[in-house]
């Protein structure tokens, strides 16, 4: 059974790619449009990752992974952080709030994928 | 793996677009004085959001002015800089020419360039303003700082291009590009392309072989796109020049500086310090070896790559970049395992507080693996795509089957309804089935091409400020009845004349602010604009409490133009003079408007929409210009009514009750002719058989029936012979086959192939208040009824 990744991104366009080059790469991929309904998603069906981005309406990304982490499930589930914001102060941020890493904007496709495997394998 | 990025090329600019429209009504609302914070977020957002797809699919333009537009909001939103009217009109400049770009990538169309520069020169002195104290860089200091950088990124530092830490610290990165065997032309090309990007220099580094420095705060990637239009992308080598990552020798400091610009980290294939330096990482990790094989990866960084931290903090298990061997590999065993992969998981000694109930919790919906299979699709499709682009041609075409269809639909259920419904009963159920269907087909497929006004009044709050400022004048723009919805080649078409009338309504209706003091009107005018359903008609007005139309000066301008006017013409025929071509009364010719042109195109465009325009206007109130157009392709919910063999349609929603009058309920009032006494009120009875002088036996409102009809505020009461029952029709315009007529709004083709004619009710109460058409032999002339019937019939 493929890997699920769920995918975070008020950007329909990047979101889109996210997913059409996760689904390539043989991942079954959910989708959220905000920081809300990425919880929403991640609470129906535990994931096997979470990629986030940080700037979002309604929830923002270290809030979904604050909220995440408070989760039973979601306490050793990989959470990415994809943003354009990568200064330290953003990176101790997400540390601090439980993210396991974080992957700058723009990033082509196939480094996305090569990130993915190394964290959850193929 | 490659992906073609392409592919998402329109969603980026569908939703970029979007961002923009919104970012612009934000712009438009904010108060400069006190702005909400959310509304500047909002924005923010917005540019980020442009900024990060442009950046991704490769747009690089966009990037650029997206990226100084985003860096001033951020620190108007973070309060590091107050908000004036400069930067909101610096802000929907940069729309507008974000705008360009989007189009010139989409649409091919034509990018100003210099416009694109000198907004982005706008915003760049803006945000330099009052928040970059020391921009200036430090010569000396910086000499000295970038020298040995320099030196390390590449074997000679012959130059003088350097960078501050000033200039780090805002994102400047200085880059060192080593280029593959070029020609003369292509190295001087290739500096006049990257110079678009920032300072650039071009040194020899050995024969034939050249570097560039560059000194941008655009992103490694680029440089490359750039490069790529003149040499093999793949044979540059960039490098960060100063940066600590290939020297070893730069000060912590410096090697702090150096990762600063982290926009441009992750294109580059060399010299990230930036990971390796991470404060954060240095600090709180104690292995070297996870670091570094992360700093080689470029561009993302994974948190806790030691076994310690691990430990401690429970979620950095992948630090070898495998899954952990319990939480997520339990998760995939099916429901008939769940037991076992418990005990199992237990058993691999992950048995930590969290790994337990990680597990426990999704137990219970795995046993319906079945359903969990067929769900999870759904759920992954649902936030795709939620638009798909479809030729206009298409659509039309399947809307016109469809009309065919709900004809024929009818014919048969006419048909059906003949037989007997013992014998056929299965059949008519059926039948009664398909209308339903057929109903909600034809819904669904008549609101694929409507769109609702706001598509149009969307544009106008921008023109309107945007005018009122140029103009000198305070406007308060309103809009009402933006979800009207009307047919989108009618949308599109009545753009033009309604920015023409909104524009002059500024321009000429609205006074300026102390001419409106004097005249004691406050200082700020209002322009309404409506939309709204009358009577099978949409009803767009444009409505300004301006000066009004000047009669006298009208009359002047038309007969010093040579048009035929006279003193005894009514103000509705005096006004209609500004719809002659080359008519003007405005005595500025403004660069506005007041050339001559216009009105009469104006008329033009809604008259060949089959629509009609109207000026009401008082000297000194304001001035009202309302287009009526027909409801072309529309449906109506319409009770068909009888009149002798005819049968007519009114429109449902104007029908307020039906009844048939009692003798004592009818009154003869002076000078009003028959009224029927309905509930306390006394309603004119209008006689649809006398109004369009049509022969029936059923004379006497007592014998028929009486429709109450409410429009416009107005009741009355439409005396015909029988209800035929409720339906929906499809209507035809009469207007493009053959002319208005005055009580008719359009015609529609009923079930059995016959023609209908749609009555438009707003003008049969009106016409009923202006005549008694009770009586009968009325003095309205038949011809215009007979001679659309045979058209029709033709």
């Amino acid at each position: 059974m493929a890997k699920t990744i769920l995918t975070v991104d008020d950007s329909g366009s990047l979101r889109q790619m996210v997913a059409f080059s996760l689904k390539a790469a043989g991942y079954d991929v959910v989708q959220a449009v905000d920081g809300q309904d990425g919880l929403n998603k991640a609470k129906e069906k535990t994931v096997d990752l979470v990629l986030t981005d940080q700037n979002m309406p309604v929830m923002d990304g270290l809030t979904l992974i604050t909220n995440l982490r408070t989760l039973a499930s979601y306490q050793r589930v990989p959470i990415l952080m994809l943003t354009t914001e990568s200064s330290d102060e953003m990176k101790a941020k997400g540390k601090a709030a439980g993210a396991n890493g974080w992957l700058v904007k723009p990033f082509d496709p196939k480094r996305l994928i090569e990130v993915v495997q190394k964290v959850i394998g193929a | 793996m490659t992906v073609d990025m392409s592919q998402f090329y329109e969603v980026f600019f569908d939703e970029a677009e979007e961002l923009l429209a919104e970012a612009e009504h934000l712009l438009l609302g904010i108060d400069v004085e006190s702005p909400d914070v959310e509304q500047l977020n909002a924005i923010f957002r917005a540019a980020h959001s442009i900024k990060g797809g442009a950046a991704t699919f490769g747009f690089m333009d966009m990037t650029e002015i997206t990226h100084v537009l985003e860096n001033l909001l951020d620190k108007i939103r973070k309060n590091e800089m107050a908000l004036t009217t400069e930067h909101v009109d610096a802000f929907l400049a940069a729309k507008d020419v974000i705008k360009m770009q989007v189009d010139g990538h989409r649409h091919g169309s034509d990018v100003n360039a210099e416009q694109v520069s000198d907004v982005a020169m706008m915003l760049k002195s803006l945000s330099e303003g009052k928040a970059a104290v020391a921009a200036e860089p430090v010569v000396v200091a910086a000499s000295a700082e970038a020298a040995p950088a320099a030196t390390a990124a590449a074997e000679v530092a012959k130059t003088a291009l350097t960078i501050t830490a000033e200039e780090k610290a805002k994102g400047m990165t200085l880059y060192d590009v080593g280029l593959p065997t070029v020609t003369e032309k292509d190295l001087a090309n290739l500096k006049d392309e990257l110079a678009l990007l920032g300072d650039v220099e071009v040194y020899q580094r050995s024969e034939n072989v050249h570097a560039v420095l560059i000194k941008t705060d655009s992103s490694a990637d680029d440089i490359v796109s750039i490069c790529s239009f003149i040499v093999d992308a793949d044979a540059l080598v960039i490098q960060v020049a100063g940066d600590a990552a290939s020297e070893p020798a730069a000060t912590p400091a410096e090697a702090a500086t150096a990762a600063a610009p982290v926009e441009a980290a992750p294109a580059a294939e060399a010299g990230y310090g930036f990971f390796d330096n991470d404060p954060i990482i240095k600090t709180e990790t104690k292995a070297d070896d996870g670091r570094v094989q992360v700093a080689e990866e470029m561009g993302y960084g994974l948190f806790a790559s030691n076994g310690e931290e691990q430990q401690e903090e429970g979620y950095g298990f992948f630090a070898p970049f495998k899954p952990h061997p319990d939480a997520p590999k339990a998760q995939m065993i099916g429901d008939d395992n769940a037991a076992a992969a418990m005990a199992k998981a237990k058993a691999e000694a992950a048995a930590t507080a969290v790994a337990t109930p990680a597990e426990a919790a999704p137990k219970e919906e795995r046993r319906q693996q079945g359903r969990r299979e067929t769900d999870k699709p759904a759920a992954a499709q649902s936030a795709e795509s939620t638009s798909i682009r479809v030729g206009i041609e298409k659509v039309d075409q399947l809307i016109n089957l469809v009309g065919e269809l709900v004809i024929t639909q009818a014919m048969i259920e006419q048909r059906v309804n003949a037989l007997d419904p013992v014998d056929n009963e299965a059949l008519i159920n059926s039948v009664s089935q398909l209308t339903r269907n057929t109903r909600d087909l034809q819904e669904s497929v008549m609101s694929i091409r409507m769109m609702p006004m706001d598509f149009v009044f969307s544009r106008f709050p921008r023109m309107v400020r945007d005018l009122a400022g140029k103009l000198g004048k305070k406007v308060e723009f309103v809009t009402s009845g933006a979800t009207t919805e009307l047919d989108k080649s009618l949308i599109e078409r009545i753009v033009d004349p309604l920015t023409h009338l909104v524009r002059n309504s500024v321009d000429h209706g609205i006074e300026k602010p102390e001419v409106r003091r004097e005249m004691g009107k406050p200082e700020s005018g209002t322009l309404t604009l409506s939309a709204a359903h009358k009577g099978g008609s949409i009803v767009i007005e444009v409505t300004d409490d301006g000066g009004g139309l000047n009669r006298d000066r009208i009359l002047a301008k038309a007969a010093s133009n040579g048009l035929p006017v006279n003193e005894s013409m009514t103000d509705n025929e005096v006004f209609s003079l500004i719809f002659a071509p080359g008519f003007s009364t405005a005595e500025v010719v403004t660069d506005v408007s007041g050339r001559g042109v216009g009105m009469d195109v104006v008329k033009r465009n809604i008259t060949s929409m089959g629509g009609h325009i109207e000026i009401r206007s008082a000297l000194g109130y304001g001035t009202t210009i309302s287009i009526s157009l027909p409801l072309t392709l529309a449906i109506l919910d319409g009770m068909s009514v009888s009149l002798g063999k005819s049968v007519y349609v009114v429109p449902l929603n104007l029908i307020v009750e039906t009844l048939q009058p009692r003798a004592e309920d009818l009154k003869t009032v002076t000078g009003e002719g028959l009224m029927v006494h309905v509930r306390g009120e006394y309603l004119p009875i209008i006689a649809l058989h006398a109004l369009f002088n049509h022969p029936t036996q059923i004379t006497t409102p007592t014998d028929g029936v009486l429709l109450i009809l409410e429009a416009d505020g107005k009741k009355s009461a439409l005396f015909v012979d029988r209800l035929v029952g409720q339906q929906q029709v499809v209507i035809k315009s009469l207007e493009t086959n053959f002319k208005r007529i005055p009580g008719v709004s359009g015609a529609t083709i009923m079930g059995d192939g016959s023609v209908a004619l749609i009555l438009d009710v707003p003008a049969i109460i009106q016409m009923g208040q202006t005549t008694n058409y009770v009586t009968g032999g009325m003095a309205f002339s038949n011809q215009n009824y007979l001679t659309s019937q045979n058209t029709i019939n033709a």
